[in-house]
């Protein structure tokens, strides 16, 4: 039976030399994903570039949400599989490669979560699997808010099960102040990093109670 | 459609109704039978004689022929026997499905037995896709050789792939499996961007015959449902509660790219649930006024009809009345008000709502982000289903496209962008479900977690348990449940020719890659010695290749059977003629032949007429019609002769 089983997301450092010339028309690329110019598709992985290098964008957390939409649309519509549907073997493997690569790098960076997990792993980690732990006040909290849902589910106790659920947003909102003011203040020193990993894994405890709460309670915009 | 490009059609291949649309420069359109009808019910009707028809007229056999009519086939789709047996599916069908037996150990494939024959749902739906295929194939004057099939958004693995085979087995490469809901939004979309006044080519005339109302996507002829959306960029839920299936998507559309955030859904859940509860009242009360069972084939297709029938009635009338002569005097008569009908139906209809939370959730919206809510399918014109959506997202939902056909145009459109000849839509869809494998202590490990953007990727890991370990078994499974045993398998493979090294030693990574279809591909590879392994995972319900090109093979054969059954007619009806004018001729001018070749005729003659009443064979028969013609030209040049002299002067 299989063991050692983790997700390998570290991008390679080693990249090719920047800036990156089309080997179709020779021009330098905005993107690496593909040529603005001619349209010609990298035939390099887009494993072999940081998710921020994919959309030309700064590796920062505090990013522009909807500009990077738009970038994420408009390279969409140069390496999406359906519109190189005609063309040759060889450049609908790439198509489907690069678009699998921009869909996840879009998906990590849209979600500030998932973003700060990223920058974490880019400066190094420490990476989920290495480091597990949480603050401990939190374990407790968690098992309460836990059966407080149970009950109030049980119950059909309407206004308990509201006052759970500002209790769940209010401890995330927390923490993902917490994450944003750890990556705003740098990730170069190993003990913020440990800071954030633990901040990171809290999250991961207060989304699985949100997703713990019965769907008719959680209803209402998170990020509209 | 350029002349050089080969067409793409678009096929809604539905529970109860299955639909073919194509689409050119000029926008998307169903083709339709010459009464105007663009549904072809997805029935089958096989005669004692193996001959097959489709559509319409076998859904009037249904209740003549119940143990041969086939219907609801796409909720079999997929799907392994036992799973259907334990979800009590196959106690509402009249007729019978069976465990196919299968060479290999461990996979479980149903079957629908018909006068003996075996026949698995994939081959039964690539009938109904022929009969769209050849309908299409005449609309266009070309042969039609690829297809768009959508599946419900909420169809798994297993379902895609049988459809997939469906295709294969009609002799259509599927170029695109797409989900229905997502369909439904690029022909909704489309018409948005008609409706905030860019300039779309409009078709200038209509191709058939059919009043323009009734052939085109054009929300422009609607009969004002709900206001268009004021900006290009909006976020919308595309409600689609069909025959068979329910799904739930959460779309943004924006510039042409229609981005699927989250989708819901359950794929046993559809209008047939509805028909059954009226079925289970009928029966129930029958049972309790008379002490009888409905138990008779014939009669339980009949209540089946009765009940599709009065659940329609009820959309418009507040009552319907039923009556059914159970022989003997004995007449249940009922009149079911819609109130009744809606307290039945209530439980599906809150479950549909259910789904809807959760997409929205899943989505990060809430019903005051959506701007519009798109009904799709028939069970979308039911009052009770409408009020409940409208009380959900606090907005009547947007039931101007024709809920049956939509699906359909949908497909097209994005048929037409596939084949290179409109580059204004972009759909970004994503998978349903999660993927992931079994890890130690059977856990269900995500590696793919559903509302996943396709296509993707995801790379795992592995190493081996144990010294020496040559092999490594990696289970694959779809679903959310957080033990493997509650998600749905979707096979087993092995890596071998690792070679042998200490336990944790070797790195093996396995790829899960979801294409543009959303079916997953896996492939693996041993990164120390570079082995490769080339996976193909097969569902434990599903068809092998070899399988599905059998049946290909066998679908080709009992095509050219049907050929060959109506050539057998014609041959035979020939035979009968030109023995007939022989036998004149003989009479009028067979006395002017030498008496051994009168003789001769006479004997070719009966042996033709021999043949032609006892043998199958068409070929032998028209060798032998052409044998017997060349045998009598004398004489049929001597009658010629007679006719010229008898009219001379």
């Amino acid at each position: 039976m299989p063991t050692d089983i983790q997700h390998d997301t570290r991008p390679q450092k080693d990249g090719p030399s920047r800036p990156l010339l089309c080997e179709s028309c020779s021009r330098p690329m905005e993107s690496p994903l593909c040529c603005a110019g001619c349209g010609a598709l990298n035939p390099l992985p887009p494993s072999m570039f940081d998710y921020f290098e994919l959309f030309g964008i700064a590796p920062e957390f505090d990013i522009d949400v909807a500009d990077l939409r738009r970038r994420y649309l408009t390279l969409s519509r140069s390496v999406h599989p359906d519109l190189v549907a005609k063309s040759s073997e060889e450049n609908r493997r790439r198509a489907l490669q690069l678009s699998s690569g921009l869909n996840r790098a879009f998906d990590t960076l849209a979600d500030p979560v998932l973003r700060a997990e990223y920058l974490l792993s880019l400066a190094g980690g420490p990476e989920p699997h290495q480091d597990k732990s949480v603050p401990p006040e939190l374990l407790e909290e968690v098992m309460t808010l836990r059966e407080r849902i149970d009950e109030a589910v049980r119950d059909r106790e309407e206004a308990a099960l509201a006052d759970v659920r500002d209790r769940i947003r209010q401890g995330r909102t927390h923490s993902l102040d917490r994450i944003a003011g750890l990556c705003r203040s740098g990730l170069d020193d190993p003990a913020t990093r440990r800071e954030l990993r633990l901040v990171l894994n809290a999250v991961k405890y207060w989304n699985s109670l949100q997703n713990h709460l019965p769907a008719s309670a959680a209803s209402g915009p998170e990020h509209p | 459609m350029s002349p050089e490009s080969e067409p793409i059609v678009g096929i809604d291949l539905g529970t109860t109704h299955s639909l073919v649309a194509v689409c050119d420069e000029t926008g998307p359109r169903v083709i339709r039978d010459a009464d105007g009808e663009g549904r072809v019910p997805s029935v089958l009707a096989f005669g004692p004689d193996g001959r097959v028809t489709v559509g319409w007229e076998a859904r009037r056999h249904a209740e003549e022929n119940p143990l041969a009519t086939v219907f609801s086939i796409k909720r079999l789709m997929g799907r392994g026997f036992d799973e259907l047996a334990a979800s009590g599916e196959l106690a509402h069908l009249p007729y019978p499905v069976v465990k196919r037996a299968s060479d290999t150990p461990g996979r479980d494939i149903a079957a629908v037995e018909i006068h003996g024959r075996l026949m698995t749902p994939p081959e039964l739906s690539a009938i109904v896709l022929r009969e769209l295929r050849d309908r299409a194939a005449a609309y266009l004057g070309r042969s039609v050789r690829k297809a768009v099939i959508t599946v419900p958004a909420y169809f798994d693995d297993a379902q895609r792939q049988a459809t997939r085979d469906a295709g294969r087995i009609a002799g259509l490469e599927v170029v695109r499996i797409i989900n229905e809901p997502t369909a439904a939004a690029l022909a909704y979309g489309l018409g948005v961007r008609q409706l905030l006044g860019e300039p779309v080519r409009r078709p200038s005339a209509p191709r058939t015959s059919l009043p323009v109302g009734l052939s085109g996507a054009c929300p422009s002829a609607q009969t004002g449902s709900a206001a268009p959306p004021a900006d290009p960029e909006s976020v919308i839920a595309v409600y689609d509660f069909g025959g068979g299936t329910f799904d739930i998507s959460i779309l943004r559309l924006s510039d042409g790219v229609f981005e699927v955030l989250s989708t819901h859904g359950n794929t046993r859940l559809g209008g047939d649930d509805l028909d059954r509860e009226i079925i289970g009242l009928i029966c129930r009360e029958v049972r309790e006024r008379f002490g009888l069972d409905i138990e008779s084939p014939a009669t339980r297709q009949a209540v089946r009809t009765l009940a599709e029938n009065v659940k329609i009635r009820l959309s418009d009338h507040s009552s319907a009345d039923i009556e059914i002569d159970l022989g003997g005097d004995r007449i249940y008569r009922r009149t079911i008000t819609r109130e009744e009908f809606e307290g039945m139906i209530t439980p599906w209809i809150d479950r549909t709502l259910d789904s809807c939370r959760q997409a929205m959730r899943d989505a990060g919206v809430g019903p005051g982000n959506i701007r519009q809510v798109v009904m799709v399918g028939g069970s979308t014109r039911i009052p009770l289903v409408r009020r409940r959506v409208e009380e959900l997202f606090g907005r009547p939902g947007y039931t101007a496209l024709n809920p049956d056909e939509v699906v359909a145009m949908g497909a097209a459109v994005q048929a037409a962008v596939l084949a290179g000849t409109r580059r204004d839509a972009l759909l970004l869809d994503v998978i349903p479900l999660s993927l992931g494998i079994e890890t130690m202590g059977g856990a269900m490990g995500k590696l793919i977690l559903r509302n996943t953007r396709i296509p993707c990727q995801a790379t795992e890991r592995f190493s081996t348990f144990v010294d020496g370990q040559t092999s490594v078994r990696i289970h694959v499974l779809q679903g959310e449940r957080e033990l493997a045993a509650d998600c749905r398998s979707l096979g087993a493979f092995e890596l071998r020719g690792i070679p042998p090294m200490p336990a944790g030693i070797p790195k093996i990574l396995v790829t899960f890659l979801i294409d543009e279809n959303g079916i997953l591909n896996v492939s693996a590879i041993e990164e120390r010695s570079r082995r490769q392994a080339g996976i193909q995972v097969v569902p434990a319900h599903g068809l092998t290749a070899a399988e599905v090109e059998r049946m290909t093979r066998e679908s080709l054969q009992h095509a050219r059977e049907d050929m060959t059954a109506h050539r057998l007619i014609d041959l035979r009806n020939q035979v009968a003629f030109d023995t007939a004018k022989t036998e004149d001729m003989l009479a009028k001018v067979g006395s002017r032949l030498e008496p051994s070749e009168q003789e001769a005729v006479r004997r070719d003659m009966e042996a033709l007429r021999r043949l032609a009443a006892q043998s199958d064979d068409a070929d032998a028969i028209f060798k032998a019609l052409q044998a017997f013609d060349r045998r009598t030209v004398r004489l049929a040049e001597l009658a010629i002769l007679a006719t010229l002299t008898e009219s001379g002067p």
